[in-house]
């Protein structure tokens, strides 16, 4: 009871008054658009709304009205909704009047509202006041008027501007629903100035584009863009001014597609297109992956176009397909598709890849088109591949549960001869040098061989060497000093030495040589050697017969044996 | 004698000898006993730092690669099997599990090994280094002698020229084995993974490689590679979805 009486007591004062509350989007419209305003009386049932007084130059057209209900912390509550469209009839700003209507008995107002129109050139005042040609235009052309739903047509922009202060060029944007166009950022170039209406636009830009219709009706495309340009018009130095420009519309009749004779594969592609397939390779065993390539080209866009399919794949395991979409144009009307996908013949019996089919809508012709592409030949060898119940190998997991295949074996207990990587022994320095140490030996002994063949079969070489290998050996022991404080030691190697040239001079054994025998040989000598000859036999016999060491010249008598020595050489 | 010879012929054929390292075999029994739980992570993860550590043989590449197959990492398993296949190639387990693991991946049809490889294959690089140099040498010895000793030439005249010859031909079957192992860089796809038109990973992707497939690695640009598979298909991955011997 105490309960009844607070929520009695407690309703009229814990219910929110009634509100209307007036929303615009967007509070900026480029003229030829309509607006969006929604009334919404909250807290309350209205009947209807009304306006406390009319605009001007503004249609309010009504749209529609709904009630809402809804529970707010247990209470219920209900909600009125109202919606016209606002259609400027010329730039500027415009006041949206207060909306009035009656809740309970009581009148409740929304708030006045603003509305901003621009113009086709980015202004927002009437275009009488603007009497001057803008600072910057925005022009669009097309040559079609009438195209089929996802046809491709050409869109060419141009821009033109005094003094654009931008960094990056601005590209216009499309604010045309059921329109797209063929690449985001369209490609541009520059052209040379132009004079309109008096004014000099010393930047002209014109963009390249397609567009794609995407739903029938009649449509007034339209583009917008912002640039930041020098304005003349009012100072001579100019002043800088943001602009949004906004293009003249476009009227264009969007067709939908016949759907009479419209082919059970079409996916909804507009143009004209070719088709090629190839596999790759084609002699494989069961199990064996297949490349399939399919490429479609054309006129006309392919982006959204799935892989033409064959009417059954059975025989084969097919993967999902992977594509690449080339254009071949700047303006991306003209597209190639490629498409890749791998399938795996399951079957020995298969003897060609089935037959790929695709479905185009040709607008010039006005007609479905379906290309067939030749079934490809294949050889495939080998037993039937097993089957899982989900078409897919098998896994891991079913290879150790399965009698029928072979189980993996299981880890080793030791590790073996754990050891570093390192680099094969086949480029380790130190073990090639064993093989080299042997062919080393091998070269030196064969070196040694031939010489001794050599010399076997040249004595006179052999002498020669072995005369200047006793030389060698024997001028050492003379330039010692120990051989010089002997004087007989001293004649006697300065003998063998003598003896040694003269022997290999007049070819005769060097033993028992004397100055005798030299002179009955004819050698013949310069005077100055052979006196020094003479001089060193003298010595010798002075040595060996009258011990006259006290007067022995070794210096001198090594000059005399270096040009004995020389001379007989 | 014949022992030492034995010996001797095991430490030189090994991968690697380490002279009083501590051979450690911990983390592998670590990785056994993990496997035997059925806990194949923490197997896998044992193996690895064990060959981290830098010491590595057939049996650990082979545990790591079946605890790999057992966790459903099939590129990690081919992948290691086949690094335990090249330190000992007459294994017949490895053999066995190979063969496993790459029908799972290419459905019974695994990557044909060529020619040479097929011929060489049951030894691995040092041991037909040894083949070829301990012939080459003891000819070499030979053919000094004879040379210090010519009255000896008559001593293995027929003999002489075909050990030599025979001593040449295992020479260059050696030296081809090693270009063979040395130009031929493999790799194996780890996880499925996209091959791209470029490297860089905005380009557009061309397909996908299911994990475990085997591919050759015909360029390397910078951290991507250009890889080919047994279809001749191509493209580029980036390089931590390739295992490599080298990685």
């Amino acid at each position: 009871m105490r309960l009844f009486l607070f929520a009695a007591f407690s309703l009229p004062f814990g219910l929110p008054a009634a509100t209307l509350t007036a929303t615009l989007k967007p509070s900026t419209v480029n003229l030829g658009n309509s607006a969006t305003l929604t009334l919404r009386c909250e807290g309350g049932v209205a009947p209807t709304v009304e306006q406390t007084s009319t605009p001007k130059s503004l249609a309010l057209s009504f749209v529609s009205s709904g009630k809402e209900f809804s529970l707010n912390n247990g209470q219920r509550t209900i909600n009125s909704t109202f919606t016209y469209h606002v259609t400027p009839r010329v730039a500027g700003r415009f006041a949206i009047p207060p909306f009035k209507t009656m809740v309970a008995g009581k009148e409740i107002r929304s708030e006045a509202l603003t509305l901003t129109v621009l113009d086709k050139n980015g202004n927002n005042t009437p275009q009488n006041i603007a009497k001057s040609p803008p600072p910057a235009l925005l022009r669009v052309n097309t040559p079609v008027k009438k195209v089929y739903v996802g046809e491709v047509f050409p869109v060419s922009m141009e821009l033109l501007a005094q003094g654009l202060r931008q960094n990056h060029l601005p590209v216009p944007q499309l604010i045309t629903e059921g329109i797209r166009f063929t690449r985001i950022r369209p490609q541009y170039r520059q052209s040379s100035q132009r004079t309109i209406g008096g004014i000099l636009y010393q930047n002209v830009f014109l963009f390249d584009t397609g567009a794609i219709a995407m739903k029938p009706g009649k449509l007034n495309v339209l583009f917008e863009l912002e640039v930041t340009v020098m304005d003349y018009r009012q100072d001579v130095f100019g002043r800088q001014r943001k602009l949004h420009l906004t293009s003249d519309p476009i009227t264009l009749e969007v067709i939908p597609l016949p759907k009479e004779n419209q082919p059970e594969n079409f996916t909804g592609t507009v143009g004209q297109f070719q088709m090629t397939a190839s596999a790759k390779p084609n002699r494989v065993e069961v199990g064996e992956p297949i490349e399939l390539s399919v490429t479609l080209s054309g006129q006309g866009t392919l982006d959204n176009t799935p892989i033409p399919d064959a009417a059954s794949w059975e025989g084969f395991k097919t993967h999902p397909p992977t594509s690449e979409v080339q254009y071949t144009d700047t303006r991306h009307l003209n597209s190639r598709k490629t498409f890749q996908r791998m399938i795996i013949p399951t079957q020995s019996t298969l003897s060609h890849i089935p037959a790929l089919k695709f479905s185009y809508f040709n607008p010039r012709t006005e007609k479905y088109v379906t290309l067939d592409s030749p079934p490809t030949p294949v050889e495939v060898a080998g037993s039937r591949m097993p089957v899982s119940p989900a078409g897919d190998p098998p896994g891991p997991q079913g290879i150790q549960t399965s009698e029928d295949i072979p189980k993996i074996r299981m880890i080793k207990d030791t590790p073996g001869h754990l050891a570093d990587i390192q680099p094969p022994l086949i480029i380790q320095p130190w073990f090639l040098a064993i093989p080299a140490t042997g062919l080393l030996a091998f070269f030196t002994a064969f070196a040694c061989r031939k010489r001794a063949e050599y010399l076997e079969t040249h004595p006179d070489v052999a002498r020669r060497l072995h005369v200047e290998r006793i030389t060698r050996k024997t001028m050492r022991t003379l330039n010692s000093s120990d051989s010089q404080n002997d004087p007989s030691a001293f004649s006697a190697s300065v003998q063998l030495i003598l003896r040694e040239h003269i022997g290999m001079a007049i070819d005769r054994p060097a033993e028992g040589i004397t100055l005798q025998t030299m002179k009955e040989s004819n050698l013949r000598l310069p005077n100055e050697s052979q006196k020094s000859l003479e001089r060193l036999f003298q010595l010798d016999e002075l040595t060996r017969f009258a011990n006259s060491s006290g007067k022995l010249d070794k210096k001198s008598a090594l000059k005399d044996l270096n040009k004995v020595i020389g001379d007989l050489r | 004698m014949k022992e030492l010879i034995i010996t001797l012929l095991f430490f030189l054929t090994s991968p690697g000898i380490t002279f009083g390292k501590d051979q450690s075999t911990s983390l592998f029994e670590a990785g056994n006993v993990a496997f035997h739980d059925g806990r194949f992570g923490q197997s896998l993860t044992n193996y690895q730092a064990q060959i981290n550590e830098g010491a590595v043989s057939a049996p650990l590449h082979f545990n790591l690669a079946t605890a790999a197959f057992h966790d459903g990492q099939l590129g990690r398993a081919i992948f290691h099997y086949r690094q335990a296949h090249s330190l000992d190639p007459r294994d017949k387990n490895i053999h066995h599990n190979l063969k496993i693991a790459r029908d799972e991946v290419h459905n019974g049809s695994p990557p044909k090994p060529g020619l040479w490889q097929r011929l060489t294959g049951f030894s691995t690089l040092n041991e037909w280094t040894l083949i070829a140099t301990t012939p080459l040498t003891a000819w070499f010895i030979w053919l000094a002698t004879i040379n210090i000793r010519p009255q000896w030439k008559r001593h293995g005249a027929i003999i002489r020229p075909l050990f030599g010859g025979a001593a040449i031909i295992l020479t260059l079957v050696a030296i081809f084995t090693w270009h063979s192992q040395t130009s031929h860089k493999w790799g194996v796809i780890h996880g499925e993974t996209v091959a791209r038109f470029g490297p860089v990973k905005a380009s557009p992707d061309r397909f996908k490689w299911f994990d475990g497939a085997e591919v050759e690695i015909n360029r390397v640009h910078g951290e991507w590679l250009l890889v080919q598979d047994i279809t001749d298909r191509q493209g580029w991955v980036h390089s931590e979805s390739v295992l490599r011997p080298d990685s």
